[in-house]
């Protein structure tokens, strides 16, 4: 399979000085689904912001061969599409079908064009009945399928999802994860919960600190206790702990 | 985020909501002028009636209008107590209880001043109320109001709901832990202040990085079709006529 996102040497430190990534050199497949995951702090939305250029550090980034750069901006993001942790930060126009309608009109499409594509996402996620209300009226879960709506409605050929499942009941979850599995393109997820992170992704790379430490398959990472701890990320005391009081 | 819109009427479905958003900016605004420069009270009573039955037809709560009568009178008051206070400077008449007893010309004036006050800010809620204010902004955008002004406002729009909500949040977790409020507490009032400030700041950026993800590039989407509808001549019909007939009913 051929890379559709390569990261070559990354660094990147915000205006107060703090280094939120250092040498990050990443290479995501097409189609797959890509999961990075690491303790809060570890620069992984800071990293999936990268993926379409709203966040520029030092290195390069390729999406299928082409580098991001402000000249291309545009069509790197109908390209690359991410769905924020918070939907409320996502949401923000008077109606979910306006909210979906945005990025379309961004990309200039026309309005009968976006009519059609609005209502076919809106339908295939079973949103449909979402479509006049305001984003302030839906519950969490609700607004988390609205924002994963308002990027997919733009077909793009990667989705980066920033902690698609967290403030999650147990049925969104799986709601989300079947989304998630039966979309045909390219999935970045970003999660600090291994656990659904083992359940979903094909492979998976450990953030910490800012630095990758680890790129695997799910098998050879939930094996390493070494790194899962030194991260943070070993859940095996967290099931100790669940059995002690079950 | 459960807020009250300034527009939050604007998604019923009557008569005056189906009118095109440069229509009814265009129509309001004639209106405006007209009752701006009307002194015939019979014009006003007129004018009064028409205004009425569009706020019947608009099938927004009455009391809606109402509250934001009751917003606008202190102003209307204060306006009216000056214009008194100078007329009665003007013509020197002494401020005493008795002057306050008498009648003067001057009360016509201040009962026109407030009608038309309380009339101006009926037709502009009725414009807002019936219309979202992204199309709103768009029939602005379309009497040429400069770009910058229409996204600025926009932004605006969206991120005063960021900082109401922001506010909300902290208040509530300031009382959950404060039984009662204390005007002493001004340093914490300070820091609560300044903590709304960075928060609703923080999600303003993130807000607009999520935009900005979906190619936004300084300019709100137009949603709004072009192409004026049947309802939107016959709506410049209806005003040209009544205005005709007024006219030529009371010959002014």
């Amino acid at each position: 399979m051929e890379n559709i996102i390569t990261i070559k040497n990354l660094n990147f430190s915000y205006p107060d000085g703090h280094r939120a990534l250092t040498d990050i050199n990443l290479e995501i497949k097409r189609g797959e689904i890509f999961g990075i995951i690491g303790p809060t702090g570890a620069g992984k939305s800071t990293l999936l912001q990268h993926l379409n250029g709203i966040l520029k550090g030092n290195g390069e980034i390729f999406i299928n061969g082409v580098k991001i750069e402000k000249k291309n901006e545009k069509t790197i993001r109908e390209k690359v599409g991410i769905v924020f942790q918070n939907p409320d930060d996502q949401l923000f126009c008077p109606t979910v079908y306006e909210d979906t309608a945005f990025g379309l009109f961004n990309l200039g499409f026309r309005a009968k064009e976006i009519d059609k594509k609005v209502n076919d996402i809106l339908e295939k996620m079973n949103l449909t009945y979402l479509k006049d209300l305001s984003s302030h009226h839906l519950s969490f879960g609700e607004k988390k399928r609205v924002a994963l709506a308002t990027t997919l409605v733009m077909n793009p050929e990667v989705i980066a999802l920033d902690e698609p499942f967290a403030n999650l009941d147990y049925k969104s979850v799986l709601n989300i994860i079947e989304m998630v599995k039966n979309l045909s393109l390219t999935r970045v997820i970003i999660s600090q919960d291994i656990l659904l992170a083992l359940s979903i992704c094909d492979r998976i790379a450990i953030l910490d600190d800012g630095k990758i430490i680890k790129v695997s398959i799910p098998e050879e990472i939930v094996s390493d206790h070494d790194i899962l701890s030194r991260s943070g990320l070993d859940f095996g005391p967290y099931l100790e702990v669940i059995k002690k009081f079950l | 985020m459960k807020h009250d819109f300034i527009d939050k009427y604007s998604n019923l479905n009557s008569v005056l909501h189906k009118i095109d958003p440069r229509v009814k900016l265009l129509l309001s605004f004639s209106f405006l002028i007209l009752i701006a420069s009307t002194y015939n009270i019979k014009l006003f009573s007129l004018y009064l009636g028409i205004v009425l039955i569009l706020l019947v037809m608009s099938r927004v709560p009455i009391h809606f209008y109402l509250k934001k009568l009751v917003m606008v009178t202190p102003l209307a008051l204060i306006i009216s107590f000056f214009i008194y206070l100078s007329y009665l400077i003007e013509h020197r008449i002494d401020i005493t209880f008795e002057a306050f007893s008498r009648y003067y010309p001057v009360y016509n004036t201040l009962v026109l001043l407030v009608s038309k006050i309380y009339l101006s800010i009926l037709v502009i809620t009725l414009l807002i109320s019936c219309t979202r204010f992204d199309a709103l902004l768009w029939g602005l955008r379309k009497y040429k109001l400069p770009l910058i002004v229409t996204t600025l406002s926009k932004l605006v729009y969206t991120y005063i709901f960021v900082f109401i909500d922001e506010l909300h949040r902290t208040l509530r977790a300031y009382k959950s832990r404060t039984p009662e409020l204390r005007i002493s507490r001004v340093k914490v009032y300070g820091n609560i202040a300044a903590g709304i400030f960075l928060r609703s700041l923080d999600r303003s950026d993130s807000i607009y990085k999520a935009m900005v993800s979906r190619g936004f590039t300084g300019e709100f989407p137009e949603g709004n079709s072009n192409r004026l509808k049947f309802i939107d001549f016959m709506a410049v019909l209806s005003f040209l006529l009544i205005v005709a007939a007024a006219r030529l009913l009371w010959k002014i």
